[in-house]
């Protein structure tokens, strides 16, 4: 009986202290990642590594941007019959293609840990110490990385979910905005973002400085300047005013580097003088890019793709405007050293231009172009650099024509002194043919750097038509069986479909 | 009539004569194995006179002729025997099983099988079939109603899968719960996780290794809601309830056994040979650029290089062929067990060397068990067992959701047939990872550790019945993963070398407090009890690792010292979790004909946040053994008749933890100097809402037997409702989140399930018993929790539910979901467009839909002049009508036959390769020769094949063309034995020759109508996607008793 209640009172007590259910999860959470300097930066970082994944611009920007843009085809011996030359770089991309999902989904994902990072960090009005101000750098970068997600977002296609809040499990199905909404809170977030991140020269290398946020909001200002004029709530003058005056705060904060090829080596073009807004890279948190531009064997490498070369049309058209451009040999390439085979490979205008010699009809891009020859892997610790100086100049230059004020010739010229060259005749011939001019400048100073796909779409579906697609289909070079003919309309071409997961997901969004 | 009075006294004088002989009668009384029986009480009927067998069964008794000796034993069937002439009686004893006494294992204690309420099957597999298997599934494949096994047997230690009357959930894990000897296995659904990119679909490798078939004793398969509430918030998928062997007291058994077996792949899919491919690319070729690729004479294929005629002809290879071989594997053990009225063993060991289809698979394990009992004083006894696992393994690539190149299986198929020369564009994807670099330069290797300990100590306590039993156990697991991608994969190749690692460590502990009463008052009321608390804890950490950049890889998966560059720094990823549970069960029965059981468990997860984190699961079920009323006795048409009817609630919670709060984890982000920092980012969505699903299902069934039992059958319909569905939804990826777990929806499972075995023949040298099951479900999605939305079905608009299920692809092939959920249909119906042949060149709308004759004619099924999504509809059922399987066990003096069938009719297949291989697309990847020779041709118009250089790259939906039926008839096994007559050296010498999976009847064209692509996805069903081939195992094997 009395072994009975021992045991009794065991099974009593093992009861009693059932044991804690309470989850104490051995990871960061949303409420202690931000709670101090060091962690909050930790935490910013995150939000540049959304910039830096794959799906952005490690690799799935370089993807959709160049593709889209109407000034590349896909490089493969498919030829035309690629399935991406015949939907993405026939401008004709569908709902369901990853190029389409991957960016979608890559802004996203980096808005999202802006979300989180705004909603938790207070800002703190006069800071007093550098802890402090450091708090408040981190918020305005959150600010203005969201306002520059958005800004890619809203430009590529048009109406879409504008979310501003930490995701929980009652926020997921959002409605798209109307593009208007979106632009007013894409001109908030960049005038936070002004208000709290340090200026450049004080700032960390590797984060940007407010300046950046100056020249997102310029760039918003010129493109509201000829947009739509539903989209509009002053008059474009007033736009171009006012992108002036974001523009000009930019003005000789930075410096152009003195060799315009550094800035597209492996290491030298990190962190330049120039260099305004970038995502870093190394060889472990590497790049993709390098397989798209890189063809196999043009490293030791294996696997590398080069999946892109240049409509030829837009490589005699830089030669043509500016014979001995030194830029020129940054841009494309026309030859490589297959290193593997160790021959030499020539592309277009070196080599003649055969349906069965597709992948040789064209030039290659080569400012991402792996110059080491030696690169085992295929990825690269090459930094990616969005916004750069020289930009800022043409948009000064652009921005100046048509406000007439007088300074156009100024910030082009000084761009152009860099590479040896003075300024096109074109810009001498009145506002239109300067117009002309800085439009072409974009794409010789700023070729392949991602900017062409919003630049050539910024003054509307005409300038669109008559600049890129006419301007293709009917170049003389053109060649049925080799060139990708645009069948579109700039009308159609002009945004991207949502894409299908986010239809087939969102119960807000039905088409 | 004088004569009949003569002969009758002159019988009567005999035996009245012989009757007073007193005889010394001898013998030895055994069990129907032969093995002796000792202490035997053996006296002669009617007086006092008797003694007890010895330990080797032996006795000896003086009794006169005419007298009657009784054996009786406990647990036996009495025996009584004549007293002839014969002064050497040998005695038999058949072990009881009349139902009353039989008792069957139920979750948390046992129970007399006529008392059983719920509905259960026993799965009984003999003992040289269930020899032959590695793990405990492939034995209940086609062996037990509502229970669908799903397999590949060529693709050593791949994933599983099992479901109990249907699918209950969306949510990818289906798999019934697993209890070995009282003790909950929580691996069955576990795997250490793959660091690989995300294209990667190697599966869980099979959770159940350790388990071995050769030691269990029982299987119970759990089914309705009565039987399974009682293990609450993990039973709703039915529980499996192992029990492994122990030992007898008597003398000791020894079994050892050895088998051989030899493996080739079931099938092979046939494809262009070299000539014929060639043939097939110069035409391609002729039609984009007029320019022939190869040069076709006397049966050789010649290349071209910068226009010159290569001089040497391509080797033409059937990769198939070259890639798959037969392996030979062997298998080898002992089994000892015995003891005494103190205590009895089991101990076993075995080892198997299994080679799979391909050169680089094979796997060698090792198991040992110890289950020991002893009764430590009159009260206090104790049960301990103690299995050890160990396997190291090889094995081939599986598979990808990649399209094109990163497949193993797919490059057997795809790639060309013609090597030998350096194809100037080898560049291309196609040519990349050929079958020679998946065998060569690619290693998986997968070593794991698991052991199992338990201890029960029964306690008697001083109240008639009442016994109070604390079980402890803890099982631990440590998995090691690695794969090594060479030089010439398509994934080492970009990375110069790329292995990853993966280490899973899992400690789960298990404490069962229980308090059982068994008891009967008056001969009339039989009451058994339980009520008790359990405490299941985990603890788990997943390792991953991965380098990149060799120096050299020679040493693929053991040499990560050499990769240079750590793409994927150690990640360490733990895991906890814990319950407590309180439970209860009564079972009472009124002489034996009115029973009713009612369980209750209380569940406490930490899975879920506080307020829901308890939940409570309910059952109750009533029987009726009609035969025990004496108007069906007198009837005696009945040897067994029961009707039974229950209810009860069972929960699913197998989710992971920490999903209810944000959690943050790190990436890498590159410093300004190019050094490696970290940075933080969220890594879920908190969803405090959690909680388990719920299945309420209702059983109403019936047991028949017929002549004395020689016939059994049961019958069992069910209905079953889940509610709150767990699961893991695809989220809008403008959320920056790709999936979270949600409770969202409904779905029911309504089905019968029918038994039948029948021991046809049985006379003293031929038995033959016949066993089938058939069972039907039908699923339906009731409730999505979904706002009802706008969509096309059949080119009309309807306002739905539904969601679209994952991309298949990440490719451009099949790159969109092939299933659709929709409220009011079933799980997972196929989904996308309908076509009607081929595009003639007299068909003049297809230049409407911006075709050309040749392709193929996907229908406008809403005639608006485009084809889009509002054209898709349903194109077919993944489920089946119905599952069946049919087994047959004949013996024949010394001979022995089994044969085991099993079944699926009525469910479709999405046969995923087809758009490569049922389509001349022009690419330099191998087809079926029809796609070819058969193709659409201006000159040679058909109507089955399209046109060459048609395809479906990148389309938004898959078209009906891919749609196969999916039924099929199996013979998993057929086993001939026979019993050597070395009786003399031998307790017994069997020997067998066996082969599993002789023979399938099917329809379906692919490797196998047994899908196993995305077994773990609940968003994709019924899509057959790179597969591995299956095997046919021939084996021969001996089994010795001593």
């Amino acid at each position: 009986m009395k072994r009975y209640k021992f045991i009794l009172s065991i099974l009593t007590v093992a009861m009693l202290t059932a044991c804690s259910l309470t989850e104490e999860p051995p990871f960061l959470s949303r409420e202690n990642v931000f709670e101090n300097l060091a962690n909050a930066r930790t935490g910013l970082k995150g939000v540049y590594s959304g910039l830096a994944s794959w799906k952005n611009y490690s690799y799935g920007a370089h993807a959709l941007y160049n593709g889209f843009s109407g000034f590349y085809v896909a490089r493969t011996w498919r030829g035309l019959k690629d399935h991406n030359n015949q939907t993405l770089f026939a401008l004709k991309p569908q709902a369901n293609s990853r190029e389409v999902e991957d960016v979608w989904f890559a802004n996203y994902l980096t808005i999202s840990r802006c979300n989180d990072i705004i909603a938790t960090i207070q800002p703190i009005e006069n800071p007093q110490t550098d802890n402090e101000r450091g708090i408040n750098d981190v918020l305005g970068q959150a600010y203005f990385i969201r306002a520059f997600e958005y800004f890619n977002l809203v430009r590529l296609w048009g109406d879409i979910p504008l979310r501003l809040e930490p995701m929980n499990n009652s926020n997921i199905h959002k409605p798209k905005s109307p593009a208007k909404d979106v632009y007013a809170q894409i001109i908030s977030d960049a005038e936070n973002a002004i208000k709290y991140i340090f200026p450049h020269s004080e700032q960390l290398t590797g984060f940007v400085g407010k300046e950046a946020a100056n020249m997102l909001l310029a760039k918003v200002y010129m493109t509201l300047a000829t947009a739509d004029p539903g989209l509009q709530e002053v008059t474009p003058q007033e736009y171009w005013q006012k992108a002036y005056d974001e523009a000009i705060q930019v003005y000789g904060k930075y410096s152009l580097v003195s060799n315009f090829a550094t800035l597209w080596g492996e290491t030298s073009g990190d962190n330049t003088p120039e260099n305004i807004f970038e995502v870093q890279f190394n060889d472990i948190a590497g790049a993709g890019m390098v397989r798209y531009y890189t063809p196999r064997g043009a490293t030791k490498g294996k696997n590398t793709w080069g999946r892109v070369a240049v409509n030829v049309e837009i490589y005699d058209d830089h030669v043509a405007t500016y014979p001995g451009d030194p830029r020129i040999e940054s841009d494309y390439t026309t030859s490589y050293v297959d290193v593997v085979k160790n021959k030499v490979v020539d592309l277009y205008p070196l080599a003649a231009r055969k349906p069965w010699r597709f992948i040789f009809s064209f030039p290659m891009p080569y400012k991402y172009f792996v110059k080491d020859p030696n690169l085992m892997t295929n990825t690269n610790y090459k930094n990616f650099i969005i916004y750069r100086y020289a930009d800022l100049l043409l948009m000064l230059s652009e921005i100046s024509n048509e406000l007439q004020n007088g300074e156009e010739m100024k910030y082009v010229t000084e761009v152009l002194q860099r590479v040896g060259l003075s300024p096109q005749p074109g810009y001498y011939n009145g506002q239109d043919a300067f117009r002309e001019a800085i439009m072409k400048e974009y794409r010789y100073e700023l070729f392949g750097e991602l900017q062409s796909v919003f630049n050539e779409r910024r003054r509307g579906a005409e300038w669109f038509q008559t600049h890129v697609i006419d301007v293709h289909n009917n170049a003389p070079t053109f060649d049925p069986k080799i060139d990708i003919k645009y069948e579109v309309t700039a009308e159609e071409a002009m945004i991207l479909p949502i894409p299908s997961s986010e239809i087939n997901t969102n119960q807000e969004i039905n088409n | 009539m004088l004569m009949k009075t003569l002969i009758s006294f002159f019988i009567l004088s005999m035996i009245t004569s012989l009757t007073f002989a007193q005889i010394m009668i001898k013998g030895r009384v055994t069990d129907e194995s032969g093995d002796p029986i000792p202490g035997v009480n053996i006296y002669i009927k009617g007086t006092t006179k008797g003694t007890v067998s010895d330990m080797k069964g032996k006795y000896q008794l003086e009794a006169k002729e005419g007298q009657t000796i009784v054996f009786n034993f406990i647990g036996y069937e009495k025996k009584e025997v004549v007293v002839g002439r014969k002064p050497v009686i040998n005695v038999k004893l058949k072990e009881k099983t009349t139902e009353l006494s039989e008792t069957v294992v139920v979750g948390y204690g046992s129970m007399r099988k006529s008392d059983l309420t719920g509905s259960t099957v026993s799965v009984k597999v003999r003992d040289d079939v269930a020899k032959q298997y590695p793990t405990v599934d492939q034995m209940l494949r086609g062996r037990a109603a509502g229970v669908q096994v799903v397999s590949n047997d060529g693709n050593i230690g791949s994933g599983i899968s099992v479901r109990i009357r249907g699918t209950n959930s969306l949510r990818s894990n289906n798999e019934p719960l697993y209890v070995v000897d009282g003790i909950v296995i929580t691996t069955a659904g576990e795997d250490a996780a793959a660091t690989s990119d995300f294209n990667d679909l190697s599966q869980n490798q099979n959770g159940l290794n350790g388990i071995n078939p050769k030691d269990i004793e029982s299987i119970e398969v759990l089914k309705d809601a009565s039987a399974t509430a009682i293990y609450g918030s993990r039973g709703a998928n039915g529980v499996i309830l192992i029990t492994t062997k122990k030992g007898k007291s008597g003398t000791s058994k020894i079994n050892t056994y050895y088998s051989a077996s030899f493996t080739e792949i079931s099938k092979k899919l046939d494809v262009l040979d070299g000539v014929d491919y060639a043939q097939y690319q110069n035409e391609v070729s002729l039609l984009s650029n007029g320019q022939p690729k190869y040069y076709i004479k006397d049966g050789d294929v010649y290349g071209y290089q910068d226009g010159e005629l290569l001089p040497e002809p391509y080797r033409q290879v059937d990769w198939q062929d070259f890639a798959y071989r037969a392996g030979i594997s062997h298998n080898a053990g002992i089994s000892a067990s015995g003891g005494s009225k103190k205590g009895t063993y089991y101990v076993s060991a075995s080892y198997n060397n299994i080679n799979g289809v391909t050169e680089n698979t094979n796997m060698q394990t090792g198991d040992f068990r110890l289950n020991l009992t002893r009764k430590l004083n009159e009260k206090l006894s104790l049960d301990t067992r103690v299995s050890l696992f160990y396997s190291n393994g090889f094995f081939p690539q599986t598979a990808t959701k990649l399209g094109a190149n990163g497949s193993f299986v797919k490059s057997t198929i795809n790639s060309n047939p013609l090597i030998g020369a350096d194809v100037e564009d080898f560049m291309t994807e196609l040519q990349m990872s050929n079958p020679y670099s998946w065998i060569y330069d690619y290693r998986e290797k997968s070593k794991e550790f698991k052991t199992f300990l338990s201890m029960s100590l029964n306690y008697k306590l001083p109240v008639k019945g009442l016994r109070f039993q604390l079980r402890t156990a803890g099982n631990n697991r440590i998995k090691d993963r690695r794969k090594f991608y060479g030089l010439t994969t398509y994934q080492g190749a970009s990375s110069n070398g790329s292995l990853s690692m993966a280490t899973q460590e899992k400690w789960a502990w298990n404490i069962n407090n229980l308090l059982l009463y068994d008891r009967t008052f008056n001969k009339t009321h039989h009451i058994n009890g339980m009520v008790g608390y359990v405490y299941d804890g985990s603890y788990m950490e997943d390792k991953l690792y991965r380098v990149e950049d060799f120096t050299t890889t020679e040493f693929t998966v053991d040499g990560p010292q050499y990769g240079t560059m750590v793409t994927h720094p150690l990640n360490v990823i733990p895991r906890s979790e814990a319950m407590n549970s309180f439970l209860a069960r009564g079972n009472y029965s009124y002489k034996n004909k009115y029973i009713a059981t009612a369980t209750f468990r209380a569940d406490g997860s930490s899975k879920f946040a506080e307020g829901n984190r308890y939940g409570y699961f309910p059952s109750f079920s009533v029987a009726w053994r009609i035969t025990e009323e004496s108007f069906m006795q007198s009837l005696g048409l009945f040897s067994n008749l029961k009707l039974r009817a229950g209810w009860g609630q069972t929960g699913n919670q197998a989710i992971r933890p920490y999903q209810t709060v944000t959690t943050y984890a790190v990436t890498m982000y590159a410093n300004p100097d190019n050094s490696t920092g970290n940075s933080f980012v969220p890594a879920n969505i908190a969803n405090p809402d959690l909680t388990w699903e719920t299945t309420t299902q209702g059983n109403v069934g019936v047991d028949l037997g017929f002549i004395n039992n020689r016939i059994t059958a049961t019958v069992d319909l069910y209905s079953k409702q889940t509610d709150d569905l767990l699961q893991m939804v695809a989220l809008p990826k403008s959320t920056g989140y790709k999936r979270m777990y949600i409770n969202r929806g409904t779905i029911t499972n309504k089905g019968v399930d029918v038994s039948v075995n029948a021991v046809a023949v049985q006379t003293k040298d031929l038995t033959v018993s016949i066993g089938g099951n058939f069972s039907v479900n039908r699923n339906k999605i009731v409730d999505l929790g979904i706002p009802d939305a706008p969509i096309y079905i059949d080119g009309k608009e309807e306002q739905r539910s539904y969601y679209l299920g994952d991309n298949i692809s990440t490719g451009n092939t099949f790159k969109c979901p092939a299933n659709i959920f929709m409220a009011g249909e079933p799980v997972g119906m196929i989904w996308g467009f309908k076509t009607d042949g081929i595009y003639q060149s007299n068909d003049t709308t297809a230049a409407t839909y911006g075709k050309e004759p040749g392709d193929v004619k996907i229908l406008d099924l809403n005639n608006d002049g485009k084809i889009d999504e509002h054209d898709r509809t349903f194109l077919g059922d993944p489920n089946p009508d119905f599952v069946y399987g049919f087994n047959m066990s004949i013996s024949y003096k010394r001979f022995t036959l089994d044969m085991d069938w099993n079944g699926v009719y009525g469910n479709d297949i999405v046969n995923g390769m087809g758009l490569s291989y049922y389509m001349a697309t022009g690419y330099q990847s191998n087809i079926h020769p029809a796609a070819y020779h058969e193709a659409w041709r201006p000159d040679r118009e058909t109507n089955r094949f399209p046109r060459i250089g048609y395809r479906e790259i990148g389309a938004i939906a898959i078209t009906d063309r891919l749609i196969e039926d999916g039924s099929y008839l199996r013979l998993n096994n057929l086993t001939v034995g026979y019993d050597v007559p070395l009786e003399s050296l031998f307790k017994q010498f069997h020997l067998y020759a066996s082969v599993r999976n002789l023979l399938t009847i099917t329809n379906y064209s692919g490797y196998d109508p047994n899908v196993t692509s995305f077994l773990w996805n609940g968003n994709i069903q019924g899509v057959d996607w790179n597969p591995f081939p299956n095997a046919k195992t021939y084996i021969v094997g001996v089994n010795i008793n001593f």
